[in-house]
């Protein structure tokens, strides 16, 4: 369960502060929607612990995550984190980059795995390929592919599915509710489509200016 | 004059294979000679000085590459993350140690280290008593040759630490990867094709150095050379054996390339990083630290030369040096506009014909000169000018015996130093820029004007800094191609140290260093 | 493309920057031109003497010994240089070996050089001596224990002896005169002795042989006469002694400087004038004073005599048995 209390978050231009209060519960998905530019992006990274906060805290599984002065190094969350930039290593190929968070694994797991969320993502065949060799879309997609490929219990994703064609989202989102279902994962999916949190998620809160509010239709 | 000829893809390909094949020049006589019989003192050399001289050769390049490129990483590290007083001219103060030369960096080391030296005799003075050999083993020439080439380290990789890529960071961690493992496998990996190129540059170096290892008298591949040359009067087996340097380079180009293609493409995604401020003791610790660095590798030799400068029978006024310093400044301007002007049509040739793969493989081959001593390329040409004097039966020296064959063997030496940031800088101007400017009509003086010119200025008068200070301090060649009654700093600056006169020779020897520091100033201004 | 305009200004740089280099070339057929491999300094006042007596002049390049023979390999018979001039007897014997001097025919010159030390052909001639013997620190060595050179050779100098690298070609002459004297094997002996005494490895010079007595590092080296002198009139304070080696044997060993005109000479008059001078009084006194050499009128005159007894082994085996020497020295170890 990650529980988020009293959170502020305080835009550097404008001054304006939001405070934001959450609990999302095992297996639950929320959506989250809202204007670009309202600290969609901020609430996620102050969830993976990257932006330091000043007021409120954070707590996974009842342990502190975050407060002032006191951090939880990112890489001890265990959690999925999918940026609006994919961010792959460019010096790897697209396997290499998908079995870089995959160290508890034996060798024949982890090309299962790999395997897996390659078809998972529709990107079998590019196991070689690099980076640079791949479109925009195909990056965003091998970039949810890593995320998911280690089945963190809790998913933050921003924007995952921007840079895809719609039946391609909507056949991936189909199968990621199924994921979701078996794995019990928590999800955050920040998104400016209002189509994609209604297909995926069980409850969408909007973003505002006064922080998070239910959304009503 | 009429200069459309030029245009035609047939003159283009000509002009491309004729300057790879100027490129590969002096390699030449190094794969004839061994097509004129194995040398009858092989089996000497065999026996008795090979063994070593390949341990010496090897153990001096991996241990000065080791010791360069920790303090040349180190250092990048420092002044790319941290800000303390006197960071901003310490920041290309490293550059510094360049602009002395290696040989004149070792008698100043020796000047101090040795039995003999500053150190030792005042500590037996003092009545300790050492027992330290200085030229003895490997330590102090790995550590005066690591301090004369970790600039080149430290030079390529900075711009690589200030810069940072945060969502990849950010993507690593959450992926489990710790602080340690994210350095291992993101960013050393990423910074890795520029530490390499350091690196190559200090093992090139380190190969081609002959002033330092004969003043420590530690025979190597390039000392053998030269001996193979005095002691068995035999040019051949001199090739032979720079063959095998040779194909060191060879090999380490291969690496490069490797290196390269695995390297990450176009990354646009990166941000300056935010250096931390240091207070109090933490900033004058790091303060403390590099500018140790900074006075063992740069400010004390100086200091000693200035000493040595004052006290020696040398003086400024005298009207030879003037002729000396303007001589020393004609021959890095004349290789600085040969380089630049070869690697310039090279590069474009090179784009406009999209070359292909043996071109490209070809052109590699031009950068070969670096790791390659001075005289053997200098023999090399000479040989064949003189060759092409008796064919046309032209009066000696006309080709052979002027300045511009120096020039010229200068030019094949240093290549690499033009072609780098002018390859580089093309890279910037996309074809399409080209196409659409000259959809507006732009001429090709004003597209060079407006376009190839300013964008290619950077990396220009970068490089014409560094060429010029490589050509002011290369002695081999400049000893063996000057034309008569012709000199320059590093030759009197030599001649004057062959008797052990290194007082007089450090008057000679501070011009060279100012000069050098003037173009690395130049060299740099437009970084800072 | 804008190749055009790169050419332009290029092709414009470079006819300016021929035509400024190209007058520095333009040569005077009666320019005598000396290719020398002793430095300016060493070599000007002779060239300067020279100028004053007989109003011809001089063009003069200085290099490296292999390089500049090298070179005239390499130039043929369009050469330009008239006169070859090198320290070492191996040099000369080199050149000579390879075809690059023609037949000297001075005829009486004012200093008379004795056949010990000119070629045997008459293709070169010595021009001044230099001798290379033992020095030694007073405060660690009783003078009465030093004999020769082969006895440095001997275990009671275990970690005292100062070498100068095998590569300096002072120290492959030597060998070969050890070789000549010797023979082979003994010579063999003698160097590993020599790596075996070592008290430090070679040095690159002389003059840190020399600093390295001084200082008391070893207690005997040994080296060429004329750097003990001039580092005796820099550092009056220093202890370092000379020693003549080998006086009650084959005399201590001396090398030459030398010249020779070369096969293509243009100028083959003035080169000989210019020989001629070199062997005048004036100009061996200008030898002798410049560097602390010895003159060859020092070795041949009844008055000034020199001040040791000189190996009067033909100068030309320094050139023949050089290369057995050479490889003796490596295979003791002798860096």
């Amino acid at each position: 369960m990650l529980e988020i209390k009293n959170l502020q978050l305080c835009h550097s231009q404008t001054a304006i502060c939001q405070n934001v209060n959450l609990t999302l519960r095992k297996g639950e998905i929320f959506g989250v929607v809202g204007p670009s530019g309202v600290g969609k992006s901020s609430l996620i990274k102050a969830i993976a612990g990257v932006m330091p906060l000043k007021v409120g805290s954070i707590y996974w599984q009842g342990k502190i995550w975050s407060q002032e002065q006191q951090v939880v190094a990112l890489e001890k969350r265990g959690l999925g984190l999918v940026l609006q930039d994919p961010a792959l290593f460019p010096h790897m190929t697209v396997e290499q980059n998908m079995v870089f968070g995959l160290t508890s694994l034996s060798k024949s797991d982890k090309q299962k795995r790999i395997a897996e969320m390659l078809a998972f993502v529709e990107m079998t065949g590019f196991e070689k390929r690099y980076p640079h060799e791949l479109s925009g879309g195909q990056a965003a997609r091998i970039a949810l592919a890593r995320s998911l490929a280690p089945q963190p219990q809790l998913l933050l994703l921003d924007e995952p599915f921007a840079n895809l064609d719609k039946d391609l989202s909507l056949r991936i989102i189909g199968r990621l509710q199924k994921l979701f279902a078996k794995n019990k994962t928590s999800v955050l999916l920040i998104t400016h489509e209002l189509k994609e949190a209604q297909s995926l998620c069980n409850r969408i809160l909007n973003f505002t200016a006064n922080g998070l509010e239910p959304l009503v239709a | 004059m009429n200069y459309s000829f030029l245009s035609s893809p047939k003159v283009k390909k000509i002009g491309i294979w004729g300057l790879i094949a100027l490129g590969v020049l002096p390699q030449l006589p190094l794969i004839i000679s061994w097509f004129l019989g194995i040398d009858s003192n092989w089996n000497h050399i065999a026996e008795h000085l090979l063994p070593k001289l390949l341990i010496n050769t090897l153990s001096l390049v991996l241990l000065v590459v080791l010791g360069a490129g920790l303090i040349g990483t180190l250092l990048a590290y420092i002044m790319s993350h941290y800000r303390f007083p006197g960071h901003r001219w310490l920041n290309w103060a490293l550059l510094l140690p360049l602009a002395i030369p290696a040989y004149v960096m070792a008698f100043v080391f020796l000047g101090w280290l040795d039995y003999s030296g500053l150190i030792q005799t005042q500590l037996r003075a003092w009545g300790v008593n050492m027992t330290w050999d200085a030229r003895q083993g490997y330590t102090s020439l790995v550590i005066v040759l690591s301090l004369m080439f970790f600039p080149y380290v430290y030079g390529v990789l900075k711009p690589n630490f200030e810069r940072t890529y945060p969502e990849m960071d950010i993507q690593a961690a959450a992926l489990g990867a710790g602080p340690w493992r994210r350095f291992w496998r993101i960013q050393f990996p990423l910074a890795f094709p520029s530490l390499f190129l350091g690196m190559m540059l200090v093992m090139m170096e380190t190969l081609a150095d002959y002033g330092t290892v004969s003043i420590f008298n530690t025979p190597t591949l390039t000392t053998a050379i030269v001996s193979a040359w005095q002691d068995f009067y035999s040019l051949k087996l001199a090739m032979q054996l720079a063959s095998l340097i040779l194909l060191v380079a060879w090999t380490l180009f291969m690496v490069d390339h490797w290196v390269k293609v695995s390297r990450p493409r176009v990354l646009n995604k990166w941000q300056k990083i935010t250096p931390t401020t240091l207070k109090g003791y933490q900033a004058w610790s790091i303060f403390v630290l590099v500018f140790t660095i900074f006075s063992i590798s740069f400010l004390l030799p100086f200091i000693q030369l200035l000493y040595w400068a004052i006290i020696s029978d040398q003086s400024f006024t005298d009207s030879k040096y003037w002729s000396l310093t303007i001589n020393t400044l004609g021959l890095g301007l004349g290789a600085m506009v040969v380089i630049l002007s070869v690697a310039v049509t090279f590069e474009l040739l090179k784009r406009d014909l999209q070359a292909g793969r043996w071109i490209q493989r070809f052109s590699q081959l031009t950068l070969m000169g670096y790791a390659l001593p001075g005289n053997v390329i200098a023999i090399g040409v000479l040989g064949i000018l003189i060759g092409l004097e008796h064919q046309f039966g032209l009066t000696s020296g006309w080709l052979s015996q002027s300045i511009w064959v120096l020039i010229l063997v200068l030019s094949l030496r240093f290549f690499i130093l033009g072609q780098g940031p002018v390859s580089n800088g093309l890279r910037q101007i996309s074809p399409q820029m080209i196409q659409s400017a000259k959809s507006l009509g732009a001429s090709p003086l004003r597209l060079s004007t407006k376009i190839y010119l300013p964008l290619l200025k950077p990396g220009l008068i970068a490089s014409s800094g560094l060429i010029f200070l490589e050509v002011m301090k290369e002695l081999p060649a400049t000893y063996m191609l000057r034309p008569f009654d012709w000199s320059a700093l590093s030759i009197y600056t030599y001649e004057l140290s062959l008797e052990g006169n290194y007082e007089g020779a450090a008057l000679p020897a501070l011009l060279l260093v100012l000069l050098g520091i003037l173009a690395l100033w130049v060299s740099q201004r437009r970084r800072r | 493309m804008s190749l055009k305009s790169i050419f332009k200004p290029l092709g414009l740089i470079i006819a300016t920057l021929s035509l400024t280099a190209n007058t520095a070339f333009v040569q005077a057929s009666d320019d005598l031109v000396i290719y020398s491999s002793r430095t300016v300094n060493l070599i000007q006042p002779l060239i300067d003497g020279f100028k004053k007596q007989h109003n011809i002049n001089v063009k003069l390049m200085t290099g490296k010994d292999e390089a500049l023979i090298e070179r005239l390999k390499m130039e043929g018979r369009n050469s330009p240089a008239d006169v070859l001039m090198t320290v070492d007897a191996g040099n000369l014997g080199l050149a000579a070996e390879k075809g690059l001097f023609q037949p000297l025919n001075l005829g009486p010159t004012e200093v008379v050089v004795p056949a010990h030390l000119q070629d045997s052909n008459g293709l070169w001639t010595g021009l001044s001596l230099r001798a290379r013997t033992i020095i030694y620190n007073p405060k660690l060595v009783d003078v009465k224990s030093l004999t020769t050179y082969e006895d440095l050779a001997n275990p009671m100098w275990k970690g005292k002896l100062c070498l100068r690298t095998s590569k300096k070609v002072y120290n492959k002459s030597l060998a070969a005169s050890f070789v000549a004297h010797f023979g082979e094997q003994k010579t063999l002996e003698i160097f590993k002795g020599w790596v075996s005494n070592l008290a430090t490895k070679p040095f690159a010079k002389d003059s840190e042989v020399i600093k390295a007595v001084n200082s008391g590092q070893c207690a005997v080296g040994i080296v060429n006469t004329y750097y003990v002198y001039r580092n005796q009139s820099k550092n009056p304070q220093s202890v370092a002694k000379l020693f003549w080696a080998n006086q009650e044997t084959t005399g201590t060993h001396i090398n030459i400087s030398g010249a020779g005109i070369t096969k293509y000479a243009n100028n083959k008059e003035n080169a000989k004038l210019f020989l001629a001078y070199l062997l005048s009084n004036e100009a061996q006194k200008i030898f002798a004073d410049l560097n602390h050499e010895f003159s060859i009128a020092q070795l041949v005159s009844k008055t000034a005599t020199l001040p040791f007894k000189a190996d009067n082994l033909p100068i030309t085996k320094l050139h023949t048995e050089q290369f057995k020497g050479v490889k003796l020295m490596q295979i003791a170890g002798y860096e």
